[in-house]
Protein backbone atom coordinates (compact mmCIF):
# COMPACT_ATOMS: atom_id res chain seq x y z
CA UNK A 1 0.00 0.00 0.00
CA UNK A 2 1.13 3.56 -0.80
CA UNK A 3 1.44 5.82 2.32
CA UNK A 4 1.16 8.53 -0.02
CA UNK A 5 -1.77 7.90 -1.52
CA UNK A 6 -3.60 5.47 0.87
CA UNK A 7 -6.42 3.52 -0.74
CA UNK A 8 -9.34 4.13 2.01
CA UNK A 9 -12.28 1.44 1.68
CA UNK A 10 -15.53 2.12 2.81
CA UNK A 11 -15.10 0.95 6.45
CA UNK A 12 -11.59 2.60 7.11
CA UNK A 13 -13.21 6.05 5.12
CA UNK A 14 -15.95 5.82 7.70
CA UNK A 15 -14.18 5.41 10.63
CA UNK A 16 -11.74 7.95 9.73
CA UNK A 17 -15.01 10.33 9.42
CA UNK A 18 -17.33 9.55 11.77
CA UNK A 19 -14.92 8.30 14.53
CA UNK A 20 -15.68 5.11 16.55
CA UNK A 21 -16.99 3.85 20.53
CA UNK A 22 -15.37 1.58 22.23
CA UNK A 23 -17.46 -0.61 24.49
CA UNK A 24 -16.08 -0.24 27.78
CA UNK A 25 -13.35 1.81 29.66
CA UNK A 26 -9.66 0.38 30.44
CA UNK A 27 -8.43 0.50 33.64
CA UNK A 28 -5.54 3.07 34.87
CA UNK A 29 -2.06 1.51 34.81
CA UNK A 30 0.18 2.48 37.33
CA UNK A 31 2.84 5.03 37.17
CA UNK A 32 5.32 2.32 37.18
CA UNK A 33 3.93 0.35 33.50
CA UNK A 34 3.70 4.18 32.44
CA UNK A 35 7.03 4.93 32.83
CA UNK A 36 8.32 1.21 31.35
CA UNK A 37 6.27 1.63 28.22
CA UNK A 38 8.19 4.96 27.80
CA UNK A 39 11.08 3.55 28.68
CA UNK A 40 11.36 -0.05 26.78
CA UNK A 41 10.02 -1.37 23.41
CA UNK A 42 7.17 -3.84 24.90
CA UNK A 43 3.75 -4.37 24.70
CA UNK A 44 1.55 -3.55 27.38
CA UNK A 45 -1.84 -4.43 27.31
CA UNK A 46 -2.73 -2.15 30.41
CA UNK A 47 -1.19 0.40 28.95
CA UNK A 48 -1.95 0.20 25.45
CA UNK A 49 -5.42 -0.10 26.06
CA UNK A 50 -5.25 3.55 28.03
CA UNK A 51 -3.53 5.21 25.12
CA UNK A 52 -6.44 3.71 22.68
CA UNK A 53 -8.98 5.29 24.76
CA UNK A 54 -7.40 8.35 25.86
CA UNK A 55 -6.24 10.99 23.87
CA UNK A 56 -4.08 13.33 26.35
CA UNK A 57 -2.23 10.53 27.66
CA UNK A 58 -1.33 8.81 24.54
CA UNK A 59 -0.03 12.37 23.21
CA UNK A 60 1.75 12.41 26.34
CA UNK A 61 3.60 9.18 26.37
CA UNK A 62 4.17 9.23 22.75
CA UNK A 63 5.67 12.63 23.31
CA UNK A 64 8.15 11.59 25.90
CA UNK A 65 8.92 8.56 23.62
CA UNK A 66 9.95 10.83 20.49
CA UNK A 67 11.31 13.57 22.18
CA UNK A 68 13.40 14.05 24.86
CA UNK A 69 11.92 14.66 28.25
CA UNK A 70 11.22 18.67 29.21
CA UNK A 71 14.67 20.38 30.30
CA UNK A 72 14.43 21.88 33.83
CA UNK A 73 12.92 25.30 34.67
CA UNK A 74 14.13 27.17 37.30
CA UNK A 75 12.01 27.17 40.77
CA UNK A 76 11.49 29.35 43.20
CA UNK A 77 13.49 28.91 46.45
CA UNK A 78 10.41 29.11 48.38
CA UNK A 79 9.04 26.30 46.92
CA UNK A 80 11.64 24.30 47.30
CA UNK A 81 11.76 24.94 51.03
CA UNK A 82 7.81 24.42 51.26
CA UNK A 83 7.91 20.70 49.11
CA UNK A 84 11.16 19.85 51.40
CA UNK A 85 8.91 20.15 54.48
CA UNK A 86 6.29 17.58 53.72
CA UNK A 87 8.15 14.73 54.77
CA UNK A 88 7.16 14.22 58.47
CA UNK A 89 9.96 14.31 61.07
CA UNK A 90 10.92 10.80 62.66
CA UNK A 91 10.96 10.83 66.32
CA UNK A 92 14.19 11.62 68.09
CA UNK A 93 16.95 8.73 68.01
CA UNK A 94 17.44 9.56 71.85
CA UNK A 95 13.64 9.07 72.20
CA UNK A 96 13.59 5.56 70.19
CA UNK A 97 16.09 4.27 72.04
CA UNK A 98 14.88 5.31 75.74
CA UNK A 99 11.65 3.50 74.59
CA UNK A 100 12.98 0.30 73.83
CA UNK A 101 15.11 0.46 76.95
CA UNK A 102 12.23 1.33 78.76
CA UNK A 103 10.40 -1.60 77.32
CA UNK A 104 13.46 -4.19 78.14
CA UNK A 105 13.26 -2.99 81.44
CA UNK A 106 9.60 -3.54 82.44
CA UNK A 107 10.27 -7.26 81.19
CA UNK A 108 13.20 -7.34 83.55
CA UNK A 109 11.48 -6.40 86.18
CA UNK A 110 8.22 -8.32 85.57
CA UNK A 111 10.46 -11.68 85.06
CA UNK A 112 12.01 -11.42 88.14
CA UNK A 113 8.94 -10.00 90.21
CA UNK A 114 7.02 -13.04 89.10
CA UNK A 115 10.12 -15.58 89.70
CA UNK A 116 9.87 -13.49 93.71
CA UNK A 117 6.07 -13.98 94.31
CA UNK A 118 6.53 -17.74 92.45
CA UNK A 119 9.14 -18.60 95.42
CA UNK A 120 7.39 -16.84 98.02
CA UNK A 121 4.10 -18.51 97.18
CA UNK A 122 5.83 -22.37 97.22
CA UNK A 123 7.43 -21.64 100.57
CA UNK A 124 4.24 -20.22 101.97
CA UNK A 125 2.08 -23.23 101.06
CA UNK A 126 5.33 -25.53 102.26
CA UNK A 127 4.99 -24.30 105.69
CA UNK A 128 1.57 -24.66 105.62
CA UNK A 129 1.20 -28.64 104.85
CA UNK A 130 1.54 -30.36 108.07
CA UNK A 131 2.31 -33.64 105.79
CA UNK A 132 5.51 -32.01 104.50
CA UNK A 133 6.47 -30.74 108.08
CA UNK A 134 5.59 -34.59 109.35
CA UNK A 135 7.80 -35.86 106.61
CA UNK A 136 10.69 -33.57 105.77
CA UNK A 137 10.67 -32.07 109.56
CA UNK A 138 10.22 -28.63 108.14
CA UNK A 139 9.51 -25.71 111.10
CA UNK A 140 9.92 -22.08 111.20
CA UNK A 141 13.21 -22.82 113.11
CA UNK A 142 14.45 -23.78 109.85
CA UNK A 143 16.34 -21.45 107.72
CA UNK A 144 17.77 -23.48 105.52
CA UNK A 145 15.60 -24.96 102.57
CA UNK A 146 17.68 -28.04 102.14
CA UNK A 147 18.23 -29.07 106.16
CA UNK A 148 15.61 -31.52 105.42
CA UNK A 149 17.95 -33.61 102.83
CA UNK A 150 20.93 -33.69 105.94
CA UNK A 151 20.33 -36.98 107.64
CA UNK A 152 19.54 -36.45 111.34
CA UNK A 153 20.50 -39.11 113.92
CA UNK A 154 18.11 -38.09 115.93
CA UNK A 155 15.09 -39.06 113.59
CA UNK A 156 13.52 -42.51 113.89
CA UNK A 157 14.46 -43.16 110.43
CA UNK A 158 17.67 -43.16 110.77
CA UNK A 159 17.91 -46.19 112.90
CA UNK A 160 16.22 -48.05 110.51
CA UNK B 1 -9.61 22.22 19.74
CA UNK B 2 -11.28 21.47 23.09
CA UNK B 3 -10.82 22.94 27.07
CA UNK B 4 -7.90 20.93 27.80
CA UNK B 5 -6.10 20.35 24.59
CA UNK B 6 -4.99 24.17 23.83
CA UNK B 7 -2.59 23.48 27.13
CA UNK B 8 -0.90 20.42 25.25
CA UNK B 9 0.05 22.21 21.80
CA UNK B 10 0.03 20.39 18.28
CA UNK B 11 0.68 16.86 19.10
CA UNK B 12 3.95 15.72 18.31
CA UNK B 13 5.53 18.96 17.63
CA UNK B 14 7.61 20.76 20.02
CA UNK B 15 6.06 23.28 22.29
CA UNK B 16 6.97 26.97 21.82
CA UNK B 17 9.16 28.08 24.46
CA UNK B 18 10.21 25.38 26.11
CA UNK B 19 14.30 24.53 25.99
CA UNK B 20 15.70 21.29 24.73
CA UNK B 21 19.04 19.29 25.08
CA UNK B 22 20.40 17.57 22.37
CA UNK B 23 21.04 14.35 24.35
CA UNK B 24 18.98 13.36 27.49
CA UNK B 25 21.49 11.52 30.13
CA UNK B 26 19.45 10.83 33.67
CA UNK B 27 21.94 12.79 36.08
CA UNK B 28 19.21 10.99 39.19
CA UNK B 29 21.55 8.40 39.85
CA UNK B 30 22.56 9.21 42.88
CA UNK B 31 19.40 9.28 44.91
CA UNK B 32 18.54 7.18 48.23
CA UNK B 33 15.07 5.72 47.76
CA UNK B 34 15.26 3.61 50.85
CA UNK B 35 16.32 6.70 53.12
CA UNK B 36 13.40 8.82 52.16
CA UNK B 37 11.28 5.86 52.73
CA UNK B 38 12.60 5.57 55.95
CA UNK B 39 12.20 9.31 56.62
CA UNK B 40 15.37 10.47 56.66
CA UNK B 41 15.34 14.37 56.01
CA UNK B 42 18.55 14.80 54.17
CA UNK B 43 17.94 12.27 51.71
CA UNK B 44 14.91 13.87 50.90
CA UNK B 45 15.71 17.08 50.94
CA UNK B 46 18.65 15.71 48.19
CA UNK B 47 15.40 13.73 46.38
CA UNK B 48 13.55 17.50 46.12
CA UNK B 49 16.58 19.72 44.85
CA UNK B 50 17.37 16.66 42.32
CA UNK B 51 14.19 16.29 41.18
CA UNK B 52 12.30 20.02 41.55
CA UNK B 53 13.30 21.70 38.21
CA UNK B 54 12.05 18.11 36.08
CA UNK B 55 8.82 18.21 38.05
CA UNK B 56 8.49 21.27 37.28
CA UNK B 57 8.92 21.60 33.64
CA UNK B 58 7.49 18.74 33.16
CA UNK B 59 4.49 20.26 34.23
CA UNK B 60 5.13 23.46 32.23
CA UNK B 61 5.09 21.05 29.61
CA UNK B 62 1.03 20.40 29.67
CA UNK B 63 0.15 23.45 30.79
CA UNK B 64 2.80 26.00 29.06
CA UNK B 65 0.30 29.03 30.27
CA UNK B 66 1.47 28.19 33.66
CA UNK B 67 -2.02 27.63 35.26
CA UNK B 68 -5.26 25.21 34.55
CA UNK B 69 -8.63 26.02 33.71
CA UNK B 70 -9.52 25.63 36.86
CA UNK B 71 -6.76 28.44 38.39
CA UNK B 72 -4.36 26.20 39.35
CA UNK B 73 -0.63 27.28 39.28
CA UNK B 74 2.36 25.48 38.80
CA UNK B 75 3.52 25.48 42.12
CA UNK B 76 0.53 24.54 43.63
CA UNK B 77 0.87 21.14 40.76
CA UNK B 78 4.55 20.82 41.84
CA UNK B 79 3.71 20.84 45.43
CA UNK B 80 0.65 17.85 44.78
CA UNK B 81 3.24 15.64 42.88
CA UNK B 82 5.31 15.35 45.75
CA UNK B 83 2.60 15.23 48.31
CA UNK B 84 1.45 12.05 45.51
CA UNK B 85 4.85 10.24 45.80
CA UNK B 86 4.46 10.62 49.79
CA UNK B 87 0.83 9.27 49.90
CA UNK B 88 0.01 6.24 51.50
CA UNK B 89 3.48 5.62 53.53
CA UNK B 90 5.62 6.34 50.47
CA UNK B 91 3.98 4.27 48.27
CA UNK B 92 5.52 5.27 44.57
CA UNK B 93 8.75 5.34 45.81
CA UNK B 94 8.14 1.54 47.28
CA UNK B 95 7.22 0.44 44.14
CA UNK B 96 9.87 2.61 41.68
CA UNK B 97 11.44 -0.10 40.11
CA UNK B 98 15.09 1.15 38.23
CA UNK B 99 15.30 -1.81 35.91
CA UNK B 100 11.94 -0.61 34.37
CA UNK B 101 12.46 2.71 34.26
CA UNK B 102 14.86 5.85 34.89
CA UNK B 103 14.07 8.03 37.75
CA UNK B 104 13.43 11.06 34.98
CA UNK B 105 10.99 8.95 33.04
CA UNK B 106 9.00 7.69 36.45
CA UNK B 107 9.01 11.20 38.23
CA UNK B 108 8.04 13.09 34.67
CA UNK B 109 4.96 10.62 34.35
CA UNK B 110 4.30 10.82 37.89
CA UNK B 111 4.50 14.75 37.47
CA UNK B 112 2.25 14.61 33.88
CA UNK B 113 -0.10 12.46 35.72
CA UNK B 114 -1.09 15.20 38.13
CA UNK B 115 -1.04 17.70 35.62
CA UNK B 116 -3.19 15.70 33.61
CA UNK B 117 -5.60 15.20 36.31
CA UNK B 118 -5.66 18.88 37.40
CA UNK B 119 -6.60 19.87 33.32
CA UNK B 120 -9.27 17.35 34.04
CA UNK B 121 -10.73 18.93 36.85
CA UNK B 122 -12.19 22.12 35.17
CA UNK B 123 -14.93 19.52 33.42
CA UNK B 124 -15.26 17.18 35.79
CA UNK B 125 -16.88 19.05 38.12
CA UNK B 126 -19.57 19.65 36.20
CA UNK B 127 -20.12 16.06 35.43
CA UNK B 128 -21.63 13.85 38.15
CA UNK B 129 -19.54 12.14 40.56
CA UNK B 130 -18.16 9.03 39.32
CA UNK B 131 -17.69 6.41 42.18
CA UNK B 132 -15.75 3.92 39.82
CA UNK B 133 -12.85 3.64 40.98
CA UNK B 134 -10.07 3.16 38.59
CA UNK B 135 -11.86 3.31 35.35
CA UNK B 136 -10.84 5.96 33.02
CA UNK B 137 -13.50 8.22 32.27
CA UNK B 138 -12.13 10.00 28.81
CA UNK B 139 -13.57 13.44 27.93
CA UNK B 140 -15.82 13.47 25.91
CA UNK B 141 -17.04 16.87 23.86
CA UNK B 142 -19.98 15.13 21.89
CA UNK B 143 -20.06 11.44 21.59
CA UNK B 144 -18.38 10.24 18.81
CA UNK B 145 -21.48 8.79 15.95
CA UNK B 146 -19.49 6.20 14.40
CA UNK B 147 -19.91 2.65 15.03
CA UNK B 148 -19.92 1.12 18.69
CA UNK B 149 -16.54 -1.91 18.59
CA UNK B 150 -16.13 -4.14 20.98
CA UNK B 151 -12.88 -3.80 23.14
CA UNK B 152 -12.31 -7.54 23.04
CA UNK B 153 -12.08 -7.60 19.15
CA UNK B 154 -9.25 -6.17 18.66
CA UNK B 155 -5.70 -6.33 20.79
CA UNK B 156 -4.76 -3.36 22.55
CA UNK B 157 -1.99 -2.70 20.05
CA UNK B 158 -4.38 -2.99 17.40
CA UNK B 159 -6.68 -0.50 18.60
CA UNK B 160 -3.61 1.69 19.51
CA UNK B 161 -2.14 1.69 15.82
CA UNK B 162 -5.82 2.26 14.36
CA UNK B 163 -6.63 5.12 16.77
CA UNK B 164 -3.40 6.76 15.76
CA UNK B 165 -4.05 6.28 12.03
CA UNK B 166 -7.28 7.16 11.93
CA UNK B 167 -7.95 9.29 15.19
CA UNK B 168 -4.87 11.39 14.96
CA UNK B 169 -4.13 11.21 11.16
CA UNK B 170 -0.19 9.86 12.02
CA UNK B 171 1.34 8.13 8.98
CA UNK B 172 2.89 4.66 9.11
CA UNK B 173 6.30 5.48 9.99
CA UNK B 174 5.38 7.76 12.84
CA UNK B 175 3.49 5.11 14.23
CA UNK B 176 6.21 2.61 13.72
CA UNK B 177 8.37 5.02 15.55
CA UNK B 178 6.28 6.01 17.85
CA UNK B 179 5.80 2.35 18.87
CA UNK B 180 9.21 1.14 18.28
CA UNK B 181 8.70 -1.59 15.30
CA UNK B 182 9.13 -1.96 11.98
CA UNK B 183 6.67 -0.11 9.71
CA UNK B 184 5.07 -3.48 8.03
CA UNK B 185 4.53 -3.83 11.33
CA UNK B 186 2.21 -1.59 11.53
CA UNK B 187 0.64 -1.89 7.95
CA UNK B 188 -0.08 -5.72 8.86
CA UNK B 189 -1.60 -5.28 12.36
CA UNK B 190 -3.74 -2.52 10.88
CA UNK B 191 -4.60 -5.04 8.49
CA UNK B 192 -5.79 -7.71 11.22
CA UNK B 193 -7.68 -4.99 12.62
CA UNK B 194 -9.50 -4.26 9.75
CA UNK B 195 -10.51 -7.67 8.59
CA UNK B 196 -12.22 -8.12 12.21
CA UNK B 197 -14.02 -5.29 11.92
CA UNK B 198 -14.93 -6.03 8.42
CA UNK B 199 -16.26 -9.40 9.64
CA UNK B 200 -17.62 -7.89 12.81
CA UNK B 201 -19.82 -5.50 11.13
CA UNK B 202 -20.51 -7.90 8.13
CA UNK B 203 -22.35 -10.01 11.05
CA UNK B 204 -23.90 -7.15 13.19
CA UNK B 205 -24.32 -4.17 10.75
CA UNK B 206 -21.99 -1.35 11.09
CA UNK B 207 -23.88 1.29 13.54
CA UNK B 208 -25.08 -1.56 15.90
CA UNK B 209 -24.12 -1.38 18.89
CA UNK B 210 -23.08 -5.58 20.02
CA UNK B 211 -24.50 -7.00 22.96
CA UNK B 212 -22.77 -5.16 25.50
CA UNK B 213 -23.75 -3.90 29.31
CA UNK B 214 -21.61 -0.28 28.68
CA UNK B 215 -21.24 2.11 25.91
CA UNK B 216 -18.49 4.63 26.60
CA UNK B 217 -18.21 7.89 25.21
CA UNK B 218 -14.68 8.16 23.84
CA UNK B 219 -11.90 10.88 24.26
CA UNK B 220 -12.14 12.59 20.95
CA UNK B 221 -9.76 15.49 21.49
Amino acid sequence: MNDQEPILTDLERQLREEGWRWSDSPQMPSEADLAAWVSQPSESDAVESLLAADATWRRALVDMRLNELASETNVPADLLEQITLLMPEPPAVLARIGGWALAAAACILLAIAGWQLGTDIASERSMDNPLAIATFGLSDDIDDGNSFLVLSTDSAEATR
Amino acid sequence: MHGHVWCMGTPYQPVAGIQRTATYEDPLVDLDFDACIRGDAAAWQAFCDQTIRLVAASIRRVCPTGRTPAGEEIDDLVQAVYIKILRNDRRLLRNYDPNRSSVSTWITLIARSVAIDALRRKTLDLRPIDEAHGAVQGESYGASIGPVIPIHLLTARQRLILTMLFEDGMEIAEVATALDVNPQTIRSSKHKAMERLRSHFKEYGVGDAPPSDSVEPRDRT
